[in-house]
């Protein structure tokens, strides 16, 4: 059970490891504070997800099981949508269109065919936390970077840098493009290195 | 077989209405909050730019211009001031913000960025107060220049290496400024506005 | 296919015949340094020691980054070849005089590694590399980039007049500082606006040409220099390093270009002149644009590159939000030199019509 857990937090991230759900990740990362709202939110979503669709697996027939997962996670995502503009103003209008887009990132749905579609109601749930968890951490990651060298702060808070000026480009999309791909250079090259 | 096709579409019906319920319920939860939300922020936003903003009315826009909204403030039966939403175009895309005049004082009470989408740490500075308060209080005899190092008092101060930003926004301010002279102040002074 | 690590790679993509002069990488490296010796002079001449503490930065982060990175990727050590210290020395020239030699150091060193080593170092490399780290510059620190300084030799009194005259004139007020300027491009656009408005530009507002000419005006420290420029590109194509058809036809479009949209919009018969000898076109079209690792290997193809260089540079000056457009149409068209190689290849000899 607890490896259903940990495996979508470090062997199978979704983002580290499978590298899906890369387009949100380049786009709401500008910030910890952001990545932060846009992690909570995606794993609201897919752990209602899963939960609903390990509940009803054994009522969807199996031909038309993928437009009614689309119907699920989009009715899931317009009410976290609703809810954000609600209750959380300030991130919901930092995080803009890719709440809504949300429906058409591929961890979900993956997430609902891979695993709850075949799998019971509580490890679905802890597969959606472990998988939530594990963007919600590589987001942070990626975010706290990007907010450090980009702008000089870390939760909006000045960081005191030793006097070095912030990078502007770490602000800018090729910025996200440029932490992600040596974020995953120095990954990888650390998980080379654990191997030998 | 007439039974699968009877089934399929049962089975996505019954889920699409499911769906539809709980969207509709969580709509309703939430719209009430949400409108009583950005009520709040609109009138948290007028008392921000004209400090003295009660008894809130709006007023006829003029045509083909950037000012999307004019809010006139009484006390005692008199305006006392003037708030003017502006969209004037920015680096990339248009920058929305609300401009705070007093009235009869004719001078900028406040300005406030309401939405915008210039570079950040560039263009996107123009929310901050370092560059915003530095309208207050500036009269409105002449029109604002931008400036590299502002001296004088129509000049304001622009944001390093963002120079289209800075005059979009002043352009704005202008536009509001041009408006209440023409339309509320020559009321004031003459009684013979032109609105 | 090149394996990570080899010294060289396997295959070497040229136009044929493929026989081989006896040139090597370092030699050419040192011809072009040569031919940079004069624009070196040129920069210290008119910025001083400022221009020298940037060039030193520039170089040494570039060597150094270069020697670093490849001992991380455990490949071998290839500083001696001088490129290099070539990509720091290009890349300063690109850069304000008065910039911190701390900013120079980092964008020289983000040219090694994101222009040139995580491609997998000399020869595998996309873009220019210096032009990558005058781009990185550029977006990160846009303030330090735009900020210019007149050369010491210039007579500084003029420059407040043409400030203070053009604070009357035009709707954005220049700071009337004796230190900070305007670059010739950019007070070609103030005068562009005049000339749109059927006015003339006050005397003293655009720079004497000749001043131009000769460098004697703001601008990156060893872009201002025509002369010394084109001494160096001249002793290039002498030496047989660089093709004469990119220099030519990279500079003739974008002159053409600026002399009819100039006509088009009655400006001054001079806005072409002015054009081409203001920013970095001389430098970019000698020494960037044809470098051998980003540029097309075909003839043909380098004729293309070099009119798609001049439609992009004119395309962003005249038209763009930026002033200058040099560094970024040689990014461009660096990036459809492979497209070009691809699609435009030479008729083997005798071998008539070509077969698909």
């Amino acid at each position: 059970m607890l490896k259903i857990l940990t495996n979508g937090i470090f062997k199978e991230n979704p983002l580290l490891v499978q590298l899906l759900g890369v387009c949100p990740a380049l786009a709401t990362t500008t910030s910890l504070n952001n990545a932060l709202g846009m992690g909570a939110a995606f794993t609201m979503v897919l752990i209602f997800s899963n939960f609903i669709i390990s509940l009803i697996k054994g009522f969807i027939p199996d031909n038309i099981r993928i437009p009614c997962y689309i119907v699920v996670i989009a009715s899931l995502v317009t009410v976290t949508e609703l809810v954000m503009h609600a209750y959380y103003p300030a991130t919901y209008e930092a995080l803009g269109i890719f709440i809504p887009l949300i429906v058409v990132n591929c961890i979900i749905l993956g997430r609902a065919e891979a695993f709850a579609s075949k799998n019971g109601l509580l490890a679905s749930v802890l597969d959606a936390i472990g998988m939530g968890l594990g963007y919600t951490l590589a987001l942070a990651l990626i975010a706290a970077c990007r907010e450090l060298l980009g702008s000089g702060t870390l939760l909006g808070q000045p960081v005191n840098m030793a006097g070095l000026p912030p990078v502007l480009l770490f602000a800018l999309p090729a910025g996200a493009f440029l932490t992600m791909g040596f974020l995953f250079a120095a990954l990888n090259w650390l998980a080379r290195y654990r191997r030998a | 077989m007439l039974k699968e096709f009877i089934r399929l579409p049962l089975v996505l019906l019954i889920i699409c209405g499911l769906s539809a319920a709980i969207v509709n319920y969580a709509h309703g939860l939430t719209t009430p909050v949400i409108a009583e939300r950005r009520h709040q922020s609109i009138i948290l936003g007028y008392a921000e730019v004209l400090p003295d903003a009660v008894n809130l009315e709006e007023m006829p826009l003029p045509e083909d211009d950037m000012i999307t909204e004019i809010i006139r403030s009484e006390k005692d039966g008199a305006p006392n001031g003037y708030v003017y939403t502006v969209a004037p175009d920015g680096y990339s895309g248009q920058i929305l913000l609300m401009v705070g005049i007093s009235h009869p004082q004719a001078a900028i009470t406040g300005v406030k960025i309401l939405q915008q989408t210039e570079t950040p740490g560039l263009g996107a500075k123009c929310t901050e107060p370092a560059f915003t308060a530095q309208f207050t209080g500036k009269p409105l005899a002449k029109p604002l220049v931008v400036s590299k190092n502002a001296k004088k008092e129509r000049e304001v101060q622009a944001i390093t290496a963002s120079t289209i930003t800075s005059k979009a926004v002043v352009n704005g301010i202008n536009a509001a400024r041009k408006h209440y002279l023409k339309n509320y102040a020559a009321a004031a002074k003459g009684g013979k506005g032109n609105a | 296919m090149k394996q990570p690590g080899s010294p060289e790679p396997l295959l070497i993509i040229s136009s044929s015949p493929h026989l081989h002069c006896g040139s090597t990488v370092s030699a050419a490296m040192r011809d072009v340094l040569l031919a940079l010796a004069p624009t070196l002079a040129a920069a210290v001449y008119y910025f001083g020691t400022d221009a020298l503490n940037v060039i030193a930065a520039s170089c040494a982060a570039a060597v150094l980054a270069e020697a670093l990175c490849q001992k991380a990727m455990r490949r071998p050590v290839t500083i001696t070849d001088g490129s290099a210290l070539l990509t720091g020395l290009l890349l300063a020239f690109c850069l304000p005089p008065q910039l911190a030699p701390g900013l120079a150091a980092f964008g020289a060193a983000c040219a090694i590694i994101i222009g040139k080593q995580v491609f997998g170092g000399l020869g595998a490399n996309i873009f220019n590399p210096a032009h990558i780290g005058r781009a990185i510059l550029l977006a990160s620190f846009p303030a330090q980039m735009t900020t210019w300084s007149l050369p010491l030799t210039a007579d500084a009194s003029a420059a407040v007049t043409a400030a203070t005259t053009s604070a009357t004139t035009s709707a954005t007020p220049a700071a009337a500082d004796a230190v900070t300027t305007a670059t010739p491009l950019a007070l070609l656009r103030q005068a562009e606006h005049l000339w749109q408005a059927g006015t003339m530009p006050p005397d003293g507002l655009l720079p004497d040409l000749t001043a131009l000419f000769m460098g004697n005006t703001a601008g990156s420290l060893g872009e201002t220099c025509v002369p010394a420029l084109v001494l160096g590109g001249f002793y290039l194509i002498w030496r047989q390093v660089i093709d004469w058809r990119i220099p030519l036809f990279y500079i003739a479009t974008t002159g053409l270009i600026c002399a009819l949209y100039g006509l088009f919009n009655n400006y001054s018969p001079a806005f072409a002149l002015y054009h081409i000898c203001s920013g970095g076109l001389i430098i970019g079209a000698f020494f960037m644009a044809t470098d051998w690792v980003t540029s097309p290997v075909t003839q043909k193809g380098r004729i293309i590159f070099a009119v798609g260089l001049g439609l992009i540079t004119d395309l962003i000056r005249l038209r763009g939000g930026y002033i200058e457009g040099v560094c970024y149409s040689i990014l461009i068209m660096n990036m459809l030199t492979p497209l070009i190689d691809r699609y435009i290849v030479n008729t083997p000899f005798g071998g008539g019509k070509r077969h698909a």
